[in-house]
């Protein structure tokens, strides 16, 4: 061995949040480059670890150090990561260092004035994860001292590691979002309109994030390289966090994992009729509803309604439903926010038996049906539905549509919704109330997508392939992996200047003006009215485009989205290490 | 001036003191005399007696017409005044009466201003002398006041009637910036003499003392400073104002004499006037008072020891329901004035909370206790508790009743919060944030606009000592030594000879507030 990398994380076989696909995405590019000089370091979580590592025999380089960090009873478990490249790694099992986490707690206060006063759980384990970790490395980094080692740490999760020790390690920070902004973003403020005025520290007390905050902040001041993922990071935490990242990691996508261009138009189409198919149960009870031209937009994330710009989507939304005219396609836009919810509606459940009842019968009958219209057609008399079904039939038939439910007012989510919610209350706001007349109708789909969830039983990823379009409109996205998956399903994509992949591709390549493929609007220092404006005349031109336009734009779309590839952008990585090698 | 501690003689650094306008205080149960030697009078000094009608001051000064070199206090009962001409003058109170006395005679001016307690009576009433061999006996009756007073002063030597009234300036008030410091007094008598014994009738029944025990000569100084407010049935709460029983006061030092073995039939004597006459005193801080006060009741659980509690447990559990009627909703919240800092308006004080959940636990209420404990800290941890009633010293205080409150790592985070925002370099904390628009550096005196927004609390800052000593004495030793080393200049470096006063301007450490103030003394006890 003639170095080391290793990389920790929080997240490293534990899946909690985006970091963990992040790394995992990576891992077998840095595996080519680095070989057996690459590990990786993450908790080790009994109930998590046995589903996503496997243990192996250590190599004799690691097994003093292993035995000699069991003597400060630090169990540590080697093995490999259960994904496709199976990557090495050593999982710190911190349980012993939940005793003392008040004490780690303090050395951090009296050290570096971390406030954990107000700290939990989510909080203790890392911490007590960290403390483990640092020991480990301490020992590790000395038995190794006659060799370059660069650390890696991901997030204030694993940044305490380099807060308990001086270690042997050229390190290297990198942040994914800071605590603050998120935090400030989570619960509804504009970031950018704060920004520049805020006294972050002080900010973080009113956001309960004070803890996080600082380890962030010091532990980016203390790593030899501080890194971020995007511009719009690079702005945000030379505010927030008082230093200037040295880098720019930008976050790459496995493509490997997504249909290819020619089963993204099979999929499209079958996965389009289905949802056209479930429109149609949805709202022909109430009324005729014509699905054949229409074109499906869709809105995805959490439930952050000023964050993710859910408010600006259904206002645009308003304004488009204004905008179209008698000629222009019908709109249907879901809003796959997993919400709160009284339970499935159950109108809306019994209209789906319904037609589901419809379809078996008409399909029993398909043979008598046949043979009767070949009768007919032969014999040149005229097709009615009375001669097509036999009297006892046609009964029958009435019989199950008469099952068929309505209520006074007209149908918006397959779920009873609890009174109070906003994103009902904001289309009730701007009138959409899927009337008749509506060129818009919205379905909120207020649950997480998959097959079987008895409406309409399709993953997230074929539900959105299905779609036309994907939204996001964000005002806080420090990279924004979903309105990139999206554009790499090849959907076309409207999403914010906030995002930070928006920034990447800016500098890397030019962007079609006439099929533009991902659209993106401006959000940063800008009145919500003039944003809404911009994206309901975003929306009408998409929904005015042609077929062959529309096919153009998904193409480009993909394109692009494919530039963000981990192939081209794992160099970034390969280029820190370089440097931090030489430190 | 020099002044020497007869009782610390062991204590070489402690034994010879330089003192810049020092004050002697003698006192014993039930008489007091105050002196200071440098013309800055307060109309409180002097020479004061309790009767069964009141308090009153006699004499107001008795000035000695030759320089005093230095000072020895024997005790606090008795002194020797060292003069320029090598004359010795003792002057000492026993069995109510007040005695001076020298080898050779001396040339002295007494001034009788009598008066009841707080009065700002100024007008010339005459006063009847009666004299006789070696004696004067007088005479004072108030009419508008409603009070007379017969003392006599018997002499060895020459003493001469003056008897004219003068209007004198009382330095030391008017610094303190009182109302009034402008009195007329009576210059009543001057001469030479070698012996004077002034003695007021009908004092109150004169209290033996107790035998002290206690070998650490400055825990036996303190705490025999401590006795000498005590007379024979209360504490004073300070002197030279506040002589009165103040409950908070006597309360918190019972607490902090805890494991003083020698004051404890002082103390059940005590505690059984609380427990007698629970029904009158339970929400008061004085007999007279009529603030609604939350912590007497709090504070009398926390005096008692188990045997008390387990006799007495029916009548307290009685009171700590109709206490919880009366200032607790969800948690306790406080009606104007009702705490210590009776300047304020305090919604929620935690130190208040902690006597509560001390409480809780002396009377088993275990369940209650963690109820009340887990809602606390929620609303603590979620910012719903006032911040500016956690970031305060009186956080030390809480930490005293109730340790487990808090988990360690947590208290020294806030300890450290608090070092931060309110410590003063001379070793005391600031009763205000010292960044805030209310920190007052200088004390206002009678002005209470510093008194709870930057004032120095000598009692608090003894039991910030204490805290910081059992939390972890090797983190804050210097700050530690700090407080021990102004609260000792404070009892014998400054103003009043062995005893320590009310508190100090945050600027520096200064003698201010009231002079002598018996919570101070206590706690200080405490923290050595």
């Amino acid at each position: 061995m003639e170095k080391l990398l290793i990389e920790a994380s929080w997240e490293v076989a534990n899946k909690v949040g985006g970091i963990y696909t992040v790394i995992k995405g990576k891992a077998p590019y840095i595996q080519k480059n680095f070989n057996e000089e690459y590990y990786l370091l993450g908790p080790y979580i009994p109930e998590v670890s046995y589903l996503e590592f496997s243990q192996i025999t250590p190599p004799d380089i690691f097994k003093d150090v292993i035995e000699e960090a069991e003597k400060f009873g630090i169990k540590v478990y080697y093995g490999e990561w259960l994904i496709n490249s199976r990557p090495k790694c050593f999982l710190i099992d911190y349980s012993s260092f939940l005793d003392k986490v008040n004490a780690l707690k303090y050395e951090l206060w009296a050290n570096y004035r971390v406030d954990s006063l107000r700290t939990g759980d989510d909080y203790n384990h890392p911490i007590a994860w960290c403390r483990a970790s640092s020991i480990f490395l301490k020992i590790l980094g000395e038995k190794l001292s006659n060799i370059p080692k660069v650390l890696h740490l991901h997030e204030w999760l694993s940044g305490s590691i380099i807060l308990f020790e001086r270690l042997p390690f050229v390190t290297i920070f990198t942040t994914h979002a800071t605590v603050l902004g998120r935090a400030i973003s989570e619960s509804g403020g504009n970031l950018w309109e704060k920004l520049y005025s805020i006294k972050p520290d002080e900010e973080a007390y009113k956001y309960g994030v004070e803890a996080k905050h600082m380890i962030e902040k010091i532990t980016a001041k203390k790593a030899d390289f501080f890194t971020v993922i995007s511009n719009v990071l690079k702005t945000e935490t030379e505010i927030i966090l008082e230093r200037k990242p040295d880098f720019i990691l930008p976050n790459g996508i496995d493509i490997t994992k997504f249909a290819t261009i020619e089963e993204i138009t099979y999929l499209h189409r079958k996965n389009r009729d289905l949802i056209r198919d479930f429109i149609l149960y949805f709202f022909s009870p109430f009324y005729k509803v014509e699905v054949s031209k229409s074109l499906l937009y869709f809105i995805s994330g959490r439930k952050e309604i000023r964050n993710k710009g859910i408010d600006i989507f259904i206002r645009a939304l308003g304004e488009l439903n204004k905008k179209l005219n008698e000629k222009d396609p019908q709109i249907y836009a879901f809003i796959f926010v997993p919400s709160e919810t009284v339970g499935p509606d159950p109108l809306i459940f019994n209209n789906l038996n319904v037609y589901r009842n419809l379809e078996e019968k008409i399909e029993d009958l398909l043979p008598e049906i046949k043979g009767r219209l070949v009768h007919y057609l032969i014999h040149k008399e005229k097709i009615q539905s009375e001669t097509l079904f036999s009297k006892e039939e046609f009964l029958e038939i009435q019989q199950i549509i008469k099952q068929l439910k309505t209520s006074k007012t007209y149908p918006i989510s397959t779920h009873l919704l609890k009174p109070e919610d906003e994103i009902l209350s904001l289309l009730k706001t701007v009138g959409l109330l899927n009337k008749p007349e509506d060129k818009v109708k919205v379905i909120y789909y207020p649950i997480y997508l998959r097959s079987g969830d008895g409406f309409l039983n399709l993953s997230y990823e074929d539900a959105i392939s299905g779609c036309h379009l994907g939204v996001f409109p964000s005002l806080y996205e420090p990279w924004g992996y979903t309105p990139l998956e999206t554009a790499l399903s090849g959907i076309m994509t409207i999403t914010s200047d906030t995002t930070g992949f928006s920034d990447y591709l800016k500098t890397i390549t030019e962007f079609n003006s006439e099929y533009p493929g991902i659209y993106f609007i401006r959000r940063k220092n800008r009145r919500d009215i003039e944003v809404v404006e911009e994206l309901s005349e975003i929306m009408l031109k998409i929904a005015r485009l042609s077929r062959s336009a529309r096919i153009q734009n998904k193409l480009e779309a993909r394109r692009i989205a494919s530039l963000c590839s981990w192939d081209n952008l794992i160099k970034y990585y390969l280029d820190l290490y370089y440097v931090s090698f030489r430190k | 001036m020099l002044v020497v501690y007869e009782e610390l003689k062991e204590l070489q650094e402690f034994y010879k003191v330089k003192v810049e306008n020092p004050i002697l205080v003698l006192a014993e149960n039930n008489h007091w005399f105050i002196k200071e030697f440098h013309k800055k009078q307060s109309i409180y000094m002097g020479y004061w007696v309790e009767k069964k009608e009141g308090i009153f001051k006699v004499i107001s000064d008795i000035e000695l017409q030759e320089e005093i070199e230095s000072i020895k206090i024997i005790n606090t009962k008795s002194a020797e005044l060292y003069l320029r001409d090598g004359n010795v003058v003792k002057i000492y109170l026993n069995k109510g009466k007040l005695h001076l006395e020298s080898i050779k005679p001396f040339f002295l001016t007494i001034y009788f201003d009598v008066r009841k307690l707080y009065s700002v009576f100024n007008k010339e009433i005459p006063y009847s002398f009666l004299p006789s061999t070696n004696v004067f006996y007088i005479q004072f009756v108030n009419t508008e006041e409603n009070f007379d007073l017969y003392f006599k002063i018997n002499f060895e030597g020459n003493l001469q009637l003056i008897n004219e009234f003068i209007e004198e300036d009382f330095e030391f008030d008017k610094n303190r910036n009182a109302k009034e410091w402008k009195f007329k007094i009576l210059k009543a008598l001057r001469g030479y003499i070698s012996k004077i014994v002034v003695e007021v009738e009908d004092l109150l029944d004169y209290f033996g003392g107790i035998d002290i025990e206690i070998q650490h000569p400055l825990k036996k100084f303190l705490f025999s400073r401590i006795l000498s407010l005590y007379n024979g049935e209360k504490f004073r709460a300070g002197l030279f104002w506040f002589p009165q029983r103040w409950f908070r006061d006597e309360l918190l030092t019972l607490i902090f004499l805890n494991f003083n073995k020698d004051i404890l039939e002082i103390k059940r004597k005590i505690l059984n006037f609380y427990l007698n006459n629970l029904a009158e005193i339970w929400d008061k801080n004085k007999e007279e008072n009529f603030l609604k006060t939350a912590d007497t009741f709090l504070l009398l659980i926390n005096s008692l020891d188990n045997k008390a509690i387990k006799d007495n447990y029916d009548l307290l559990i009685k009171y700590l329901k109709i206490w919880e009627n009366d200032f607790k909703k969800e948690i306790i919240t406080l009606p104007p004035k009702s705490t210590w800092m009776d300047t304020k308006n305090r919604i929620n004080a935690f130190e208040i909370d902690m006597m509560y959940l001390s409480a809780l636990e002396k009377l088993n209420l275990i369940d209650e206790y963690k109820k009340y404990k887990t809602l606390l800290k929620a609303r603590i941890f979620s910012n719903s508790y006032p911040e500016n009633e956690i970031l305060s010293p009186n956080l030390f205080l809480g930490y005293f009743f109730c340790k487990s409150f808090f988990e360690e790592y947590e208290w020294l985070q806030y300890f450290d919060k608090i070092i931060e925002k309110f410590y003063l370099e001379w070793g005391g904390f600031s009763s205000e944030n010292k960044e805030s628009k209310e920190f007052h550096k200088v004390h206002t005196g009678e002005d209470p606009r510093s008194y709870h927004s930057g004032d120095s609390w000598f009692w608090i800052n003894n039991i910030a000592s204490y805290a910081l000593r059992e939390i972890s004495y090797k983190k804050y030793e210097e700050i530690i030594n700090k407080i021990k080393e102004a609260s000792l200049k404070n009892l014998l470096k400054m103003g009043t000879l062995g005893y320590m006063s009310e508190l100090s301007s945050a600027k520096e450490l200064r003698f201010e507030g009231c002079p002598v103030q018996l919570w101070s003394l206590s706690s200080l006890y405490l923290s050595i």
